[in-house]
């Protein structure tokens, strides 16, 4: 048992979730892409997690974006990583291994740039036992093709999602973009789909002008918005969507103490993912769980499901 | 699982040259011993500044008997404006020590060919990790020499001298008593050559110098210590990956892709793609 499992232990207080047929020892995620099993367990225990989820992998190694990829903004960042990542045939070998390790679900985000690159990705990790379920990430705005492309129309990602459930028994979780008009159609477009679950929000896109260097701070002019001042439109878009679908919502978006996921519990998540706090903080995922422990024994709450259920909006 | 990240205690902040800072903070013992030349540390900034993201800083000088760590910063936005007026007894949250440093081992197999003592370069703040490893071959008995270069005023220049240098430093504007010019035309002008090389400074500086050393003892024998805006500072974000010269096994170069918190920040002249266009 890990040490905080035994705090909640001997408060009384069980902090597991379920959701798309898996059991997760609390609600919390690593949100992709800010998460690294070697970098991070030099910081904090990952049989903490919920669910670890890694870094967008695709099926050959991508080369990602020029950099500067990284910008400060108000009281959050941008980046324009573009899904750098060592492919497929790397990542089954060693990440998953060292991953492995650990008492936690695996989650493995996936990239592409087309269908059949969704397809072969799938093709690749769908034998290995020790991923929980896979993510497929149909929103991330740094890349040219595909990517977001995926994520803006319902067609697109109902298509998708078909090609992959027909390659995978394994659960998967659809990512959405919030870089849409209405985010529930898309996520009724994918639940019909047959996806299992949705995970919101990737980043919004964002720009920082740099008045030193007389041009855009990112090498890619535009990126990835996130962090503590995206939250509101977060927990808005997960509370709508969640109203709206059947599947469960994973709840990603700023989130950077246990009270922040109070909020998305409380708007209709069943889980939630934490991103940028990692970088703000190594330690966040524990922080946030500790404090999350806090609060339902302040508050007298033993399961999540009491918590959610105090909840009416 | 070590605990990288500490609270450390603010016991000096200097300014030792117009808007840039000497800056001497208490940590615990085994933190300041961990610290390597070439490291660097991540400062947080403080919950309700607004800022997110930590501001790295190469470790210029720590100390583990007294259990502290110094950093050298030039202030040039928000950040490093706040960590300015940081008052002693100030507390920091930080982590350290972050990243791979200079490989010094190497030079005690060079030295018993070339008795002539290694180079150090620095530019500006990156004087700082420079200190460091003049301070950790002088207990290593290895004399150096030191070139620095500064934009105006020099600084460190007397914690250079106690570190056992020979000194050549420059200036690009007019200062009395010091070389007038660029670390290049400093080094050209002394007609300095040497077995191993060590740099840290603007990127511009560094290709330079790895030019310089190429025509000199070939820069496999440079180590640089390279820059780029980081998300995290501890290799989750992959936000600070550069284009990097492998050489496998059988001295094939192979370009690939490396993170310059956890893979670096310290590579081989030979390893750097200077013009990679990513700036
Ligand atoms: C490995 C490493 C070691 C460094 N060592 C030193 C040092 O010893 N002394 C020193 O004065 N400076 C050093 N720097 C640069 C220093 O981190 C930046 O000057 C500092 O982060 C600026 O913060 P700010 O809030 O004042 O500036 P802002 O421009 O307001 O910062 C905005 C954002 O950009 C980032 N940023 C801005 N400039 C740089 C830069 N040059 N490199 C990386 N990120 C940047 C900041 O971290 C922040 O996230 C180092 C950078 C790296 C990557
Ligand atoms: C540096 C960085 C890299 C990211 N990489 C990925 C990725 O590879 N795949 C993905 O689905 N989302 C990626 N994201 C999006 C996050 O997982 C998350 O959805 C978003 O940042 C919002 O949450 P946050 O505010 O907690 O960071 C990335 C975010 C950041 C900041
Ligand atoms: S700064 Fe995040 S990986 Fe290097």
């Amino acid at each position: 048992m890990t040490e905080l499992d035994r705090k909640a232990a001997e408060l009384g207080i069980d902090l597991q979730v379920s959701l798309a047929g898996v059991t997760f020892s609390n609600p919390l995620m690593t949100a992709s892409g800010t998460f690294s099993p070697h970098e991070s367990s030099q910081f904090y225990d990952l049989s903490e997690l919920g669910a670890a989820v890694t870094k967008g992998v695709s099926a050959e190694p991508w080369e990602g974006n020029p950099t500067p990829r990284i910008a400060e903004t108000y009281g959050g960042m941008l980046n324009s990583v573009g899904l750098e990542n060592k492919g497929a045939d790397w990542y089954r070998n060693s990440e998953l291994p060292f991953l492995e390790q650990y008492d936690t679900r695996i989650i493995t985000n996936l990239a592409g740039h087309s269908v059949e690159d969704y397809v072969r990705v799938t093709e690749k990790l769908n034998a290995c036992d020790a991923i929980d379920l896979f993510e497929l990430n149909i929103s991330c705005p740094n890349v040219s093709s595909g990517g977001m492309a995926f994520g803006t129309d319902p067609d697109m990602a109902a298509e998708v999602v078909r090609a992959v459930r027909k390659e995978t028994d394994k659960p998967f979780i659809v990512k959405l973009t919030p870089n849409v008009t209405d985010i529930t159609v898309i996520a009724q477009a994918v639940e019909d789909a047959g996806a299992d679950a949705v995970s919101l929000i990737n980043t919004l896109l964002g720009m920082a002008v740099d008045l030193r260097r007389k041009n855009a701070v990112l090498a890619r002019k535009i990126g990835g918005f996130s962090g503590p001042a995206v939250k509101p439109v977060a927990l808005r878009m997960v509370w709508e969507t969640a109203k709206k679908v059947n599947i469960p919502v994973i709840g990603i978006g700023g989130i950077n103490s246990g009270t922040d996921v109070v909020e998305f519990l409380a708007a209709g998540a069943s889980a939630v993912g934490i991103g940028t706090a990692s970088l703000m903080d190594p330690r966040a995922m524990v922080r946030i769980k500790s404090e999350l422990i806090d609060y339902m024994q302040e508050n007298g709450f033993s399961t999540i499901r009491q918590l959610k259920d105090a909840f009416d909006i | 699982m070590t605990n990288k990240i500490v609270m450390a205690e603010v016991r000096m902040n200097r300014e030792i040259a117009p808007g840039v800072y000497h800056l001497q903070m208490l940590v615990e013992k085994e933190t300041a011993a961990a610290a390597r030349p070439g490291q660097f540390l991540n400062v947080y900034p403080e919950a309700g500044s607004r800022l997110i993201l930590p501001r790295p800083f190469g470790i210029c000088s720590a100390d583990p008997d007294a259990g502290t760590l110094e950093i050298v910063y030039e202030v040039v936005g928000r950040g490093t404006e706040i960590l300015s007026a940081a008052g002693e007894g100030t507390l920091l949250k930080i982590a350290a020590p972050l990243g791979r440093g200079f490989d010094t081992e190497s030079l005690k197999s060079l030295r018993t060919n070339d008795a002539r003592p290694p180079v150090l370069i620095g530019g500006g703040v990156g004087c700082g990790p420079m200190l460091f490893l003049a301070r950790t071959l002088q207990r290593e008995q290895v004399p150096v020499t030191a070139v620095l270069g500064f934009r105006d005023r020099p600084f460190l220049i007397r914690e250079f001298r106690e570190a056992g240098c020979t000194l050549l430093t420059a200036s690009e504007t007019e200062q009395e008593g010091i070389f007038s010019g660029n670390v290049i035309d400093c080094m050209t002008a002394a007609g300095l050559s040497a077995p191993a090389y060590f740099a840290c400074g603007p990127r511009g500086m560094l290709a330079a110098v790895d030019a310089y050393v190429s025509a000199d003892c070939g820069d496999e024998f440079l180590q640089v210590s390279l820059e780029e805006r980081m998300g995290c500072g501890y290799g989750v974000c992959v936000g600070c990956s550069t284009r990097i010269r492998e050489y496998g096994e059988n001295g094939q170069p192979q370009t690939v892709r490396r993170k310059i918190c956890t893979d670096g920040p310290v590579f081989r002249g030979n390893e750097v793609i200077w013009d990679d266009g990513t700036r």
